[in-house]
């Protein structure tokens, strides 16, 4: 009942596109029901109240069933971090490494400057490719976004994410000069035929007269085109790659990584690479923008939510995903892994122990750095345990103690006492030892002698 | 644990969590927005109340904001289920109840819902009278009874058997199970499905056979009598295949619905008439296909098989069959302008004239050859004469309601408490209605209101 529930919620929040009413926050239930309104107070005595609209007085709920408050407008943070970390309970954070020991983790983080945290709390560290700025995370709002060939039944920004019920593009010019990595979650409620165009000048329709890469997505296949005049051809295909949708499935999360300096691209699907392609002749879209483009017939459905663009520079790719591992492990940039103890971080150099040696590698040469998985604990089953994502990319959980107008206070176990603006938060989760969805994952059996 | 032990590990357990929590009520808002909990009220001026299990107090909404409310399935329904006629109104209304009277002005209906309603005849499309027979077949109950197959296109080792558990069949290798349900020449199947992973299942209709049938080798097996296969291949395909010895494979239409992809759970109607020839398919009381089988009915045999396809766990309940009246939707729905009344009789025959009554068991017409008079035990169904000049409806309706038995009717709701609901029906004035009749209520936008006949 809540798969088809959800189901048709989805549609209806795409048939009510038409009469949207201003940004509201949005209150989530485990049970996948939802409530737009305003967050009014929470604290640990009174519950959250809640204004909604079409209610005639504040609503007080207790926590227990409550899965998440998506905020209508946040802060955006102005990041350019060096490293990402992975914490073992599920968080994960942009800022600076300083120093690393047997014990301790030196970070600087946007919200408490320099700290020090216990190392045992840390998964991986992924040193990020040089200059990479995040360039936009949202969306919040349509500022900035142009949209074409867009019926009223087509984009539309609703609850952080743009949904189009019909054929049309939705553009925006980034200012794309480097190499850039493109992230979003898609969904659909039928098939879906969905194009991406990077590094674009056209940001209300698809023109092939210009040069960018069109990433195309089915439910079966990625293709990569370049358009532009090449041999008296508008496009140039790069070909398909396969993939298979597990049944039942209907969001994917899609990153898309444009190395100018290597001329690839790369699409990862729910951080699985699906494809990477080599322009033989050098990376030659000269744009900035970036088109999304639903191609599907009417009466079909998308929803892209949860984009993240960033730019970088240099040869080297910023990895995606943390490896699970049962010894520490450094990755280079040579792609080679490097397996064994990791003593110290000082002085721009790992120190790495390799049975009666330790090697000095220096910083500038590691992508990645792996800890041996670190015993997991179970959050809390308090629903005051929550986690906080933050505009730009990153993840904190606490408990939380008091939220007002003014701040948002509480208490965590890797970083003690913590107080935020609330603008600073996008989306806040509750309940957090409640299993999240994960992507279903079937095992396909071939359908073979119909036996009846 | 291995992969398919813990699929069924999960899947029983989120079956028992769904047996062990009632579901409540569900408010869906006109933008998008739901809560679930329990209707308390809802009054003349406009404020529904509505009780959430994580609210302090209850909830005041204001009800134009409201676009349709879902109620739990009451526990006592079955008892309220044996009426004996079903009226379809302009508009696509519907009622059921006990037939009182008729006359040239209108069809009376005793509802144990809201007890006796006067229907007039200027909104009436058709009548059409139910078997009142006992379920030939209630609900699985256990194994007694059934037949575990072999599944013949098992893999080595992938074969297994249907299990039994709490009133539901479950599958998660290649299985087959069969019996002999005395399935009725007109009759009407219902069953529930659940499924994780890809839905593979194949339902033999009228078979002989309690073994399953290899397709592929069926000349090579053993004798079996002609049936069809439903079958659903990798969920979103959907055929029916008349399945006879010595006849090539056809089917009668594939569907594809790639919407249940998006499904775990269905409830399926198969409503079934071998003189017609025909089968009608229903997803959750939604009309889905019509087959008709040209080459006449194939089914020989009075039983069903339940065979499970490698690749999926399904489960199969709430299996239930009954005789059926044989009247299929799309034969109501050609009459759309009738200069005369056609009565069905139940030997399949019609015959045309103008209703004068009916009661004391006998219809009386007249026809242009003269009076008729036709036993109402011998009579059908009734198209009634209706065209473009049909009387309006006078006011316009706010809310479309659903029986929890299927169809739907409109009103102007007044007010709603959990014992009794207040309606002004456009066809049948005020009327004082248990809500337990309806599983759901659809506040209609302005725009969307009903009007006049659409016929």
């Amino acid at each position: 009942m809540k798969d088809s529930a959800a189901f048709f919620l989805f549609t209806v929040a795409l048939l009510s596109l038409c009469s949207l009413a201003p940004a509201e926050d949005l209150l989530k239930f485990v049970d996948g029901s939802a409530l737009h309104g305003e967050l009014q107070r929470m604290d640990v005595n009174q519950g959250v109240r809640w204004e909604n609209p079409d209610a005639k007085n504040p609503i007080d709920f207790a926590p227990a069933h409550i899965d998440s408050i998506q905020f209508a407008h946040a802060d955006s943070l102005s990041l350019a971090p060096t490293c990402h970390l992975r914490f073992a309970n599920g968080d994960d954070l942009f800022g600076s490494v300083n120093s690393l020991d047997q014990e301790h983790l030196g970070f600087s983080t946007w919200f408490g400057g320099a700290m020090t945290i216990p190392r045992a709390a840390v998964q991986s560290i992924t040193f990020l490719s040089s200059n990479y700025t995040i360039l936009y995370e949202g969306p919040y709002d349509m500022q900035g976004w142009v949209t074409g060939n867009n019926p009223p039944e087509s984009w539309a920004l609703r609850d952080g994410a743009f949904i189009a019920t019909g054929p049309g593009a939705l553009g925006r010019d980034f200012k794309l000069t480097g190499s850039s990595t493109v992230e979003f979650d898609l969904a659909w409620n039928e098939l879906f035929e969905f194009v991406v165009d990077l590094y674009t000048d056209a940001l209300d329709h698809l023109d092939y007269n210009t040069s960018s890469y069109l990433v195309g997505l089915t439910a079966s296949q990625v293709s990569l085109r370049r358009s532009g005049m090449t041999r008296g051809f508008v496009a140039k295909s790069f070909g398909d790659a396969a993939w298979t949708l597990p049944p039942g499935k209907n969001k994917i999360h899609v990153a898309i990584q444009s190395n100018k300096d290597e001329a690839t691209l790369a699409v990862f699907i729910d951080n699985v690479l699906i494809k990477r392609w080599t322009d033989p002749n050098g990376f030659t879209a000269t744009g900035g923008g970036i088109l999304f483009v639903q191609a599907g017939m009417g009466g079909t459905g998308v929803k892209v939510s949860n984009i993240r663009v960033s730019q970088w520079t240099g040869r080297t790719e910023p990895e995606t995903a943390a490896v699970v591992t049962n010894v520490d492990a450094i990755r280079l940039v040579n792609h080679d892994q490097a397996d064994g103890k990791i003593m110290n971080i000082k002085d721009n150099q790992v120190s790495l122990a390799l049975g009666g040696t330790v090697l000095q590698v220096p910083l500038q040469r590691v992508t990645q750095i792996n800890f041996a998985t670190p015993a997991t604990t179970t959050p809390a089953n308090d629903p005051w345990n929550v986690r906080a994502l933050f505009p730009g990319g990153g993840s904190l959980s606490f408990q939380l103690e008091k939220w007002n107008g003014q701040e948002v206070a509480g208490r965590s176990a890797i970083f003690g006492r913590l107080a935020f603006q609330p603008s600073a938060i996008r989306e806040l989760e509750f309940n957090l030892d409640r299993p999240r969805p994960q992507p279903k994952v079937v095992t396909e059996t071939e359908f073979e002698g119909l036996d009846e | 644990m291995n992969r398919i032990a813990r699929l069924i590990f999960s899947f029983l357990a989120l079956a028992a969590t769904a047996c062990a929590q009632p579901l409540p009520d569900q408010v869906l808002f006109h933008n998008g927005d739901s809560l679930y909990g329990k209707l308390l009220a809802i009054d003349s001026s406009g404020t529904l109340r509505w009780q959430h299990p994580d609210a302090a107090e209850p909830i005041d909404f204001k009800l134009g904001s409201v676009a349709q409310l879902d109620f739990a399935p009451p526990k006592t329904l079955g008892v309220h289920s044996n009426s004996t006629c079903h009226l379809l109104l302009a508009g696509g209304d519907f009622l059921e109840g006990s037939f009182v009277s008729a006359d040239q002005s209108a069809v009376t209906l005793q509802t144990w819902f809201a007890g006796p309603l006067r229907v007039p005849r200027s909104v009436l499309r058709s009548l059409v009278f139910v078997p009142v027979s006992p379920s030939i077949f209630a609900g699985i109950t256990g194994m007694e009874g059934w037949t575990q197959g072999k599944s013949v296109a098992a893999f080595a080792g992938e074969s297994g058997q249907w299990t039994y558990r709490d009133g539901a069949f479950y599958a998660s290798k290649a299985a087959s199970i069969a019996r002999d349900l005395k399935l009725p020449g007109v009759a009407e199947i219902h069953f529930d499905v659940a499924w994780k992973g890809p839905l593979n299942l194949a339902i033999a209709l009228y078979t002989d056979s309690l073994q399953p049938i290899l397709l592929t080798g069926k000349e090579a097996g053993p004798d079996f009598g002609g049936f069809y296969s439903f079958r659903f291949q990798n969920t979103v395909f959907i055929d029916m295949m008349p399945i006879k010895k010595r006849e090539p494979l056809r089917s009668l239409g594939q569907l594809i619905i790639p919407s249940l992809n998006n499904r775990s759970r269905l409830h399926v109607d198969l409503r079934v008439s071998k003189p017609q020839r025909k089968i009608a398919l229903f997803f959750d009381d939604e009309l889905v296909k019509e087959w008709d089988d040209t080459a006449g009915f194939a089914g020989e045999g009075t039983g069903m098989r339940f065979v499970q396809n490698p690749g999926g766990v399904v489960k199969l309940s709430n299996l239930r069959i009954s005789r059926w009246n044989g009247v299929f939707e799309q034969t109501l729905q050609e009459s759309a302008d009738l200069a005369q009344d056609i009565f069905w009789l139940e030997d399949g025959t019609k015959l045309t004239g103008t209703l004068e009554s009916m009661a004391n068991g006998q219809l009386a017409a007249r026809a242009t050859n003269g009076p008729i008079e036709i036993p109402l035990a011998k009579l059908q169904a009734i198209d009634f004469a209706h065209g473009t000049n049909s009387a309006p409806r006078t006011q316009t309706a706010t809310v479309r309601a659903t029986f929890a038995h299927g169809g739907g009717l409109t009103f102007d709701l007044e007010s709603w408490r959990p014992d009794e609901m207040t309606v002004r029906s456009p066809d049948f004035g005020e009327a004082k209605i248990n809500p337990a009749a309806f599983s759901r209520l659809q506040f209609l936008p302005p725009e969307k209101k009903t009007g006049g006949p659409k016929g």
